[in-house]
């Protein structure tokens, strides 16, 4: 009927169930209702309080195991976060490039150890330190701000924001360098504090190469060259493909016409030489060799030209060979240009006879033809630049008058010497000494 | 010409950059100039030398520049010849490529060259 609670007080006050006033059953079930409710919102509050705490335990397990489970996920990515980094400071330490990385505030962050090589610095010194007070760039003489070369963060930007090639360098005591610069930007930039990542890759040895002031003469004989170049290598090979199908008449042509292309190929080199000689800039690379056979191979070399002249051309071989330390290349200049010399002046039915004497430890070639011979007035001057035997302005002299002074040059260089015998209307006999090796 | 002529497959390049595109091709020899457009000839040859695919492939330079700096520096970039044009005849030139390419390894000694 009524609450146990609410029961047990009524027994209390009235004694006896029977003695509860009838007019007041009402009143004690409404108060008997709210007992009950009281009640059922007891067990519900407990109820849902065990339902709590059960929940809050599951809960608390999962986190811990979730717990567990970031812990370890944080744990490899630290780990694999620092091998990266490691493998990056290796990479960065290995490359050849220049990398150099600022914060927002351009103080350079990352100095790598092709940097290091580049600008002087150490990477110790320059880390923290404002770019600026470290390198210097220079676009030809026009210094270049660090805000051009490195600028500020702007607004996410990713990639290249300055690319330049050929900028000069200045690191620690104004050590010198070239570079090409590529600056880079990532846009977590501003939210990572990293402003730019610039790159450069070192140039010197390349703009040396451009800087390089080709001198004059050099660059004359280039120029002469390669045209040169065109006509000799056409020339030739038109010679080989059609000369059978030309007459004689313009096969006689065109072999003039290589001939006096030689002469100029050989003038430009003579020009050179001599332009080399006047500076002092003409250097020997030595070889050691045996004369003898060198002398029987330029003689083989200008034997046809003898033959074709009716000149007998002859060397007194010696028994054993001569061994010499001299620049084969231009000792044979000398030799061929004397040689050359003799047939040129000798006419048809004349005789050249090369030989050899030992003077201590000298080898004298002589080379001596049966031609015209020089006049006596000539002789002071022979072996000077330009000279010509039959006068400056004279038609028909042979040679550019620059063979003599440039051989007496190379032999000079050999610390040998050079002479001529000659009597005119009987012939000549031009020698010069080599050092050689004792036998 | 010359050299189709002489049988070899010829790919021809008129500057520096064009002859790097053309060195990716492979070819058995390069025949190399200096004074070239946009990239002159020794800095394209330390570029080929420098890249694994393109560094064994032997390097004749062929120039008419006959100045002992540029000389020096086509064999410290890794030249295996070097040619004055001017010098060699078709013929010759001819006979040196074929030298070249029967000997990929060969190298010329600088000291047997005496130019300007």
């Amino acid at each position: 009927m009524f609450h146990k609670t609410l029961y047990r007080q009524l027994i209390k006050i009235f004694g006896s169930e029977d003695k509860i006033p009838k007019d007041l059953y009402p009143l004690f079930q409404a108060i008997s209702d709210t007992y009950l409710h009281a009640d059922e919102d007891r067990v519900l509050t407990v109820r849902s309080l065990e339902i709590s705490s059960r929940e809050l335990e599951n809960l608390n397990t999962q986190l811990q195991s979730e717990g567990e489970r970031i812990e370890k996920e944080v744990e490899e990515r630290t780990q694999e976060l620092s091998t990266e980094r490691n493998k990056q400071s290796i990479i960065l330490s290995g490359i050849v490039d220049s990398v150099i990385a600022v914060d927002l505030q351009k103080k350079i962050i990352l100095f790598n150890k092709a940097a290091e090589n580049l600008t002087g610095y150490q990477t110790a010194q320059v880390i923290g330190k404002p770019i600026d007070e470290v390198i210097k760039l220079f676009d030809n003489a026009t210094p270049i701000s660090s805000e051009t070369f490195c600028p500020s963060q702007t607004n996410s930007f990713e990639g290249i924001i300055y690319n330049k090639q050929g900028l000069k360098i200045l690191g620690l005591n104004q050590k010198q360098a070239y570079v090409d610069l590529l600056t880079g930007q990532i846009k977590e930039g501003s939210v990572s504090n990293l402003g730019c990542i610039l790159t450069l890759h070192d140039v010197s040895k390349e703009m040396q190469l451009e800087e390089m002031k080709l001198d004059f003469v050099s660059m004359a004989a280039h120029e002469l060259r390669t045209p040169l170049t065109s006509i000799k290598s056409y020339l030739y090979i038109f010679l080989r493909d059609y000369a059978k199908s030309m007459d004689a008449m313009q096969n006689s042509i065109l072999s003039r016409i290589n001939i006096a292309t030689q002469r100029l190929v050989s003038l430009v080199e003579n020009l050179l030489n001599v332009s080399r000689i006047e500076k002092g800039t003409l250097t020997l690379s030595l070889l050691l060799f045996d004369w003898v056979k060198n002398i029987d191979e330029e003689i083989a070399e200008i034997i046809d030209q003898a033959n074709d002249k009716k000149i007998t051309l002859e060397f007194i071989k010696p028994q054993s060979s001569i061994n010499v330390l001299a620049d084969k290349f231009r000792i044979n200049e000398v030799l061929s240009n004397l040689l050359e010399n003799a047939v040129a002046y000798t006419s048809p039915g004349g005789k050249i006879t090369v030989w050899l004497e030992r003077k201590g430890n000298e080898v004298i070639t002589h080379i001596q033809d049966t031609g015209e011979g020089i006049p006596k007035n000539a002789l002071p001057n022979l072996f000077t630049k330009f000279f010509r035997v039959s006068g400056i302005l004279e038609q028909g002299s042979k040679g550019t008058g620059l063979g003599l002074y440039i051989a007496k040059s190379v032999v000079q260089l050999h610390k040998g010497k050079i002479w001529v015998n000659s009597e005119f209307g009987k012939g000549s006999t031009f020698s010069f000494s080599l050092p050689c090796t004792k036998s | 010409m010359i050299l189709e002529k002489a049988g070899f497959e010829v790919f021809l390049a008129e500057d520096g950059e064009k002859g790097y595109n053309l060195a990716q091709n492979l070819p058995d020899l390069i025949l190399l100039d200096i004074m070239l457009p946009k990239m002159n000839g020794i800095i394209l040859l330390k570029k080929l030398k420098e890249e694994n695919l393109t560094k064994n492939i032997p390097v004749m330079v062929l120039t008419n520049l006959g100045q002992e700096e540029i000389i020096k520096a086509a064999f410290d970039s890794g030249a295996s010849g070097y040619f004055l044009k001017v010098s060699l005849n078709p013929n010759e030139l001819v006979k040196k490529i074929n030298l070249f390419l029967e000997n990929p390894n060969f190298k010329m000694d600088p000291k047997t060259l005496v130019f300007d």
